[in-house]
């Protein structure tokens, strides 16, 4: 009798681990910097959602925040474009996901352009 | 075997239920009720776990952006209180009110958030044992941002 309530909260406990294993990659909220070829350092903040697959998210979430226009992950290269309409200017950012299996060193790093401004960018998953 | 099987599911189901006891300590083990913490952020990231909800909030500093860790009360606390999961939004502005860890990183337990949008302050079932909620005494240093 001992030995089924024991394997049972096993079980549970178990359990509660595999349900937090499930999301999208790409899913929650990041944290750093663009840096334009000239030297000049940009923070932001994204916040990105998955609704079956399909991405949404919004940078800089907030009183300020700007929706983002277009956001796609070819799941291949794992590359992550993201399009927004920012005050200054409409920004596209194109980097790859790296260290998927970390929960807390997540990278999304790649290159933006901005107009005729182009740079390099580096987030980290908060 | 049955009395080998039965003492692996009770070591798992110890492991398990050890990370919580873990997280549960008393306020002065880890936290310094002298040092106290006024201080202004962007929220990043909220956690409703027990027995601790803890939020992260990146502030600007003079040398870049320091990102701080706070802890408050169990989520089922909070909610008592009137808190719901959307209270702090991701790039929610805040101002903390709170005490700093003892080792001086950038952890702190809240006693008070405020929302910087309203000056509506919330208090965040602080474990410190001597802290008096003063619902009447004026949200100072915060002028609404709306």
């Amino acid at each position: 009798m001992f030995s089924r309530i024991a394997i049972f909260f096993a079980c549970l406990g178990l359990s509660a681990l595999l349900w937090a294993q499930t999301g999208h990659p790409a899913k929650g909220s990041w944290s750093g910097n663009l840096t334009s070829a000239s030297g000049e350092v940009t923070r932001l903040r994204l916040l990105i959602d998955d609704h079956n697959g399909e991405l949404s998210g919004a940078v800089n979430p907030g009183r300020n925040a700007v929706e983002m226009s277009k956001v796609t992950l070819d799941a291949a290269t794992w590359t992550l474009t993201i399009n927004a309409k920012m005050p200054e200017g409409d920004v596209v950012l194109t980097g790859k996901l790296s260290n998927l299996g970390s929960w807390l060193n997540r990278k999304y790093v790649g290159t933006y352009k901005q107009g005729s401004a182009t740079g390099n960018f580096d987030f980290t998953i908060n | 075997m049955k009395t080998t099987l039965t003492a692996l599911a009770t070591l798992t189901a110890g492991l398990l239920f050890s990370t919580h006891s873990l997280a549960h300590h008393s306020f002065a083990a880890e936290f310094d009720a002298d040092k106290k913490l006024d201080i202004a952020g962007v929220v990043t990231k909220v956690e409703w776990t027990n027995p601790h909800t803890y939020f992260w909030i990146e502030v600007e500093g003079k040398e870049g952006v320091d990102v701080w860790g706070f802890e408050m009360g169990s989520p089922n606390g909070l909610m008592r209180r009137g808190w719901t999961k959307d209270t702090l939004a991701i790039g929610t502005e805040v101002i903390v009110r709170g005490t700093q860890a003892r080792d001086g990183s950038t952890r702190g337990n809240a006693q008070a958030v405020i929302l910087a949008d309203t000056c509506t302050r919330l208090f965040a079932g602080t474990s410190q044992r001597d802290f008096v909620e003063d619902e009447s005494a004026k949200v100072e240093g915060c002028t609404p941002k709306q």
